[in-house]
């Protein structure tokens, strides 16, 4: 190495922010790492069986997606929608509309109702498959639109199912189906997202989502039945 | 609660818990955020020793890499100021030296990518390559080509420094 470059690494390795972190952060964070075992961490499980997992709503977002309608209504009616008041909270929209997701906050006995929320499309699962150049096949969702999302992650390979479909390939062999997000385009090799993000045959993948929702069989692309909605990357 | 996934558990956790958290906090920025991306590698890892999966530090290592770049692009599709603003954030890796860090910044992804897990977080060209799926001699001329870059951009910074002097 030259004896720039050698100046260069320690000027960079001088520059690490690793060295300010104090015993005091790990600690922390140890801690918080640790109590993972005793959550409902069950439900999500990257990489692997997805028949196990994403039966329970999604919470967060959901929440966020909730606070923005309580927002709106307040400020952009003005006055809550009279009907919503009395509606059973299972005809509002959205898939995680339960008193402990949609307002954790509020003393649910004080507030017994909830204004209609507004604006929120979840997705029905609907989903097409597109064939590529070569033949390769893709489930493609169908629902445009979508702003409620499910936030489940797997991980894991792509891969060809044996009905030549891009799916979850595990190491053993067995497949999971996925549903890629609506726009997804089919290349030979893989899928580009629509966002231009390209993800190809033997390449890991993060997705974000969940269990397809509905009852629609995915055909080919998951002859298991169920398929994973692919909704972030 | 099972002991050998216990066990395996509390080992990975204990070879990789500290090196997990500077890998977050050098590229995440903030305490908490490290500590959040941190304990979600580690719910990842514990759902992974149910299906007593192998969890090497490289394979942790992986997990880490996959929660930031998801992390990464939540940041980016956000649309609220806060977001906007963790963006910046975690765009670019946090150091205190202004000049190391823009340099940084101007390097190639994947060689900035192999310079830090090189000299930041103290992987050897095996481990960097086996991380990032590409040879040891795709890693070694990465880091070559980054050195000599970096090397270049930080002269260049201090001479723009000498001339506005």
């Amino acid at each position: 190495m030259r004896h720039e470059e050698t100046a260069a690494v320690e000027r960079l390795t001088g520059a690490d922010p690793g060295v300010a972190v104090t015993e005091e952060e790990l600690a922390r964070s140890r801690e918080k790492s640790l109590a993972v075992r005793f959550t409902d961490s069950e439900q999500l499980v990257p990489g692997g069986s997805i028949d196990d997992f994403h039966q329970r709503r999604p919470r967060r977002r959901f929440r966020l997606a909730a606070g923005a309608g309580l927002a709106a209504a307040a400020v952009l009616a003005g006055v809550f929608v009279a009907s919503s008041l009395s509606a059973p909270l299972s005809e509002q929209a959205g898939p995680a509309a339960t008193p402990s997701a949609a307002a954790p906050e509020t003393d649910s006995s004080a507030s017994p109702s909830l204004p209609e929320i507004i604006g929120a499309k979840a997705a029905t699962g609907a989903a097409e498959i597109v064939v590529g150049g070569n033949g390769n096949k893709a489930a493609v969702s169908t629902d445009q639109g979508v702003n409620v999302f499910m936030e489940a992650l797997n991980s894991g390979k792509l891969g060809l199912n044996s009905g030549g479909c891009f799916a979850e390939i595990r190491p053993d062999g067995t497949s999971t189906g996925l549903i890629f997000p609506f726009g997804t385009q089919v290349t030979g090799t893989g899928v580009i997202l629509p966002d231009g993000t390209a993800v190809n045959v033997g390449e890991d993948f993060a997705f974000g989502g969940g269990l397809a929702p509905g009852t629609r069989d995915p055909g080919v692309c998951s002859p298991t039945g169920a398929a994973f909605l692919v909704q972030s990357w | 609660m099972e002991p050998a996934r216990q066990e395996h558990f509390l080992a990975a956790h204990s070879a990789c818990h500290d090196k997990v958290y500077r890998f977050f906090r050098r590229r995440a920025g903030d305490p908490s955020a490290a500590e959040d991306l941190c304990a979600e590698v580690f719910r990842i890892a514990w759902e992974k020793c149910r299906q007593d999966q192998e969890l090497s530090v490289l394979i942790v290592f992986g997990i880490a890499r996959n929660v930031l770049r998801n992390h990464n692009r939540s940041a980016v599709r956000s649309m609220n100021l806060a977001q906007q603003l963790e963006r910046q954030q975690t765009r670019e890796p946090v150091s205190d030296d202004g000049e190391v860090r823009d340099a940084l910044d101007r390097l190639k992804p994947e060689d900035r990518e192999v310079l830090l897990l090189t000299y930041w977080d103290g992987f050897t060209s095996a481990e960097v390559a086996e991380l990032l799926d590409v040879s040891a001699t795709a890693v070694r001329m990465r880091l070559h080509r980054a050195r000599r870059h970096l090397s270049q951009l930080l002269r260049a910074e201090r001479e723009t420094e000498d001339v506005q002097r």
